[in-house]
């Protein structure tokens, strides 16, 4: 439990800091692509911070845009993968 | 080549005479030959001149027979000798051989309607001393620039910003609007600059101010022509023809009383202008290109290939990213406006190099990819509509793979990445600017480094739709590569292109770039070309490459387009950033210019740090920042030294009526 709330610790941080974002307005839940915080060019640049961070890698199958929609959908991922 | 300056209004109160010395020092860069005012109670006109044409008598002003019409002129009318016989058969009687006194007589004859028959780059200014009225004019696609803004009572004009600021009381502000317009189009909207206040002559318009106020007209449109108005189905009479108009756009462009030098970049576009050029006057072309010591923007290989095939006399420099950084505030100073990327740089110093080897006129190859379907937003916008029509497709996105090789992002990329990144609004089809609307979405992405402050200021002003809005039904009916053409030439040729990469940096070092493929004739020719002979299949300017099989370097003619880039990152790397950049960037002065949000500039400067290789997006943030950050502690806080009397331009000629 400890170990999913520091990385949802850490996405959330990453997310902000990537989407210039302050973080009253946004919460785990809300949709990062529909919404604007990143684009798909931000997309790529989280899959490479997945890779160095935890050591992830996402195959092609992965690469959809439900696994990667919220915080909550991006932590979920990334504990499925570790 | 000139600068221009004047103003127009009481002169109660003014140094009217030093004023004009002012405005001219400014910009004596421009024209460090020579220079003269013209002066009465209700005028000032001033004149910094770069002599090309009739060195000896064309001193400005220049007035008409009866001195009732006084001009002042930047730039070149390349059919001069023509129009002059014309107006001789008219009876007009000439004081000297210049082109600028032609004008005047043009103006004469036949009112504004003379616009429509130069053929030149130029700005204008003449004073009609009977109306009492002022008439500014600009060329069609504005290669020369004017500017204008009101203060009190005073109607002032130049040639480059930096010269109003001389004018008393007169103080600029950043445009919000504006700053956000340069972070998702590079540009403005004309008539818009990055000033409050200060606004330009649009390309193709003309200004007549009197005491009834000031009238905007336009002369010339870029022409726009739907499917069943094409011309030239095939393409070997589409070449003839091309080559009759572009051999006599060069014929007119060699037009000089002092040598005519040719940029060559390695490119296709400048091997064409070079290989015209060889045709005509074989002897003795000086060619001047520029290399990059990082490799992945150098080009020298097919530059040299160039100069050895048409056997020119070729000078070639290199630049590095510390130079480019050094000379940052320079080519914002002469820039004038937000800057995306660092490519101005390069071309200035190039034009240096020109200027070193005592060369002032060149002839460049710009205006070609836009005409003939050269960049790649072209293809994109082909292929996303082919896409479109079966989104779900997983073939059609992987033509997108090789369009940008310096994203590595993209270039190693499978189906669903491209999608991701290709797929925004890739149903959108119908809209008039379907074909940016991907890459001004992602350079808008820069605004969120803006203040609140500037944020509360732009409010819900959104850029890309007011522009949308703009041109609503305007393109209708078109091809797509039509609308993408018109969007580009209207946008981002003019209001960069043209600009912080071409007149500025060029005219920073005293060189009139001369643009061959801008020719109205040639633009009119390519805008009526079905757009297969231009973007064939995926295979750019078809209808040059065709041309010129067999007469340019198959190296050249078959290799594909490279973007001309410059370095930003390195060129902005903290540990070898110039002082004055470094200050820019400090906290003091973001908060001092209250331009940006602090915590995100801060973010983005430790990721620069941190990590070897950051986002197209962040580069161009980087380089927005740091330029806009120039922009206000230049011109706005206006850090740069007084003018002394002893720094003041000595004048030439001076008329007082």
């Amino acid at each position: 439990m400890k170990e999913l709330e520091s990385i949802k610790i850490s996405i959330r941080s990453y997310i902000l800091d990537a989407s210039l974002t302050d973080k009253d307005k946004i919460d785990d839940a809300t949709l990062i692509f529909d919404v604007g915080l990143l684009d798909s060019m931000g997309l790529l640049f989280l899959i490479e911070h997945l890779n160095e961070t935890y050591k992830i890698e996402v195959n092609d199958e992965e690469l959809n845009p439900e696994n990667f929609e919220s915080i909550n959908s991006i932590v979920s991922f990334v504990q499925n993968k570790i | 080549m000139c600068g221009i300056v004047g103003f127009f209004g009481s002169t109660d109160g003014l140094e009217p005479e030093m004023l004009l010395s002012k405005m001219l020092t400014r910009i004596k860069h421009r024209g460090p030959d020579e220079s003269g005012i013209y002066l009465s109670d209700k005028i000032g006109l001033g004149s910094a001149r770069l002599s090309i044409i009739d060195i000896e008598t064309g001193t400005m002003p220049i007035s008409n027979h009866d001195n009732s019409l006084w001009i002042v002129f930047n730039g070149e009318i390349f059919n001069h000798f023509e129009l002059r016989d014309e107006l001789i058969g008219k009876g007009h009687v000439f004081k000297t051989s210049s082109d600028t006194e032609v004008l005047v007589h043009m103006y004469e004859e036949y009112g504004s309607s003379f616009l429509n028959k130069l053929n030149g780059q130029f700005a204008i200014a003449i004073y009609d001393k009977i109306k009492e009225e002022l008439f500014l004019a600009r060329d069609r696609v504005g290669i020369r620039p004017l500017y204008y803004t009101e203060i009190g009572d005073s109607f002032v004009f130049a040639s480059e910003i930096k010269s109003l600021i001389e004018f008393p009381e007169l103080k600029l502000s950043l445009s919000a609007k504006s700053i956000a317009q340069y972070f998702t189009f590079w540009t403005s909207i004309s008539p818009n600059t990055c000033f409050e206040e200060v606004f330009e002559i649009p390309p193709g318009n003309f200004m007549i101010i009197n005491s009834k106020g000031k009238r905007l007209s336009a002369y010339w449109e870029l022409p726009i022509y739907k499917p069943n108005e094409y011309n030239y189905l095939n393409v070997e009479d589409a070449a003839e023809e091309f080559e009759n108009i572009f051999s006599d756009a060069i014929r007119l462009r060699l037009r000089a009383d002092v040598p005519v030098a040719a940029y060559l970049s390695g490119g296709l576009d400048s091997s064409i202008t070079t290989s015209f050029i060889k045709n005509m006057n074989p002897e003795n072309l000086q060619t001047f290109s520029i290399g990059f010591d990082d490799k992945d923007f150098d080009e020298s290989v097919f530059q040299n290939i160039a100069s050895d095939y048409f056997n020119t006399q070729h000078s070639t420099i290199s630049c590095n990213s510390r130079e480019i950084g050094d000379d940052f505030k320079d080519v914002v100073w002469h820039s004038e406006a937000p800057l995306l990327r660092t490519a101005p740089s390069p071309m200035k110093l190039l034009a240096k190099n020109v200027k070193d080897n005592n060369i002032k006129v060149v002839i460049t190859g710009e205006g070609a990819d836009e005409l003939l379907g050269g960049y790649n937003i072209f293809k994109e916008t082909k292929i996303r509509h082919f896409w479109a029509k079966d989104p779900g497709s997983k073939i059609r996105p992987l033509l997108l793979k090789k369009l940008y090789p310096y994203l590595p992002q993209i270039n190693n990329s499978n189906s669903n990445v491209l999608k991701m990144f290709f797929g925004y609004k890739l149903k959108e089809t119908d809209s008039p600017i379907y074909s940016h609307l991907l890459r001004w979405n992602n350079t808008s992405r820069i605004n969120k480094y803006l203040s609140d402050s500037y944020k509360e200021r732009i409010k819900e002003y959104d850029p890309i739709r007011a522009f949308e809005m703009e041109i609503e039904g305007k393109l209708e009916g078109l091809d797509s590569l039509t609308k993408a053409q018109w969007i580009e030439i209207k946008l981002f040729m003019s209001g960069y292109l043209l600009s912080s990469q071409g007149d500025r940096m060029a005219m920073a070092n005293s060189i009139e770039g001369r643009y061959p493929f801008l020719d109205h004739r040639l633009i009119e020719f390519c805008m009526k070309l079905p757009p297969d002979l231009k973007l064939n299949g995926l295979n750019e300017k078809y209808l040059l490459k065709k041309m010129m099989k067999g007469r340019i370097p198959s190296e050249i003619l078959g290799r594909s387009k490279q973007a001309y880039r410059a370095p930003i990152q390195s060129a902005f790397n903290h540990k070898n950033l110039p002082d004055y950049l470094k200050e820019m960037l400090t906290d003091k002065e973001i908060k001092k210019s209250g331009i940006f949000n602090l915590n995100h500039v801060t973010q983005l400067l430790n990721k620069m740090k941190s990590k070897k290789q950051v986002s197209e997006i962040d580069n161009m943030a980087l380089t927005g920042i740091l330029s806009t950050q120039i922009l206000y502690d230049l011109f706005v806080n206006r850090s740069i030294s007084e003018l002394r009397e002893e720094d003041l331009i000595v004048l030439d000629k001076v008329i007082i009526d």
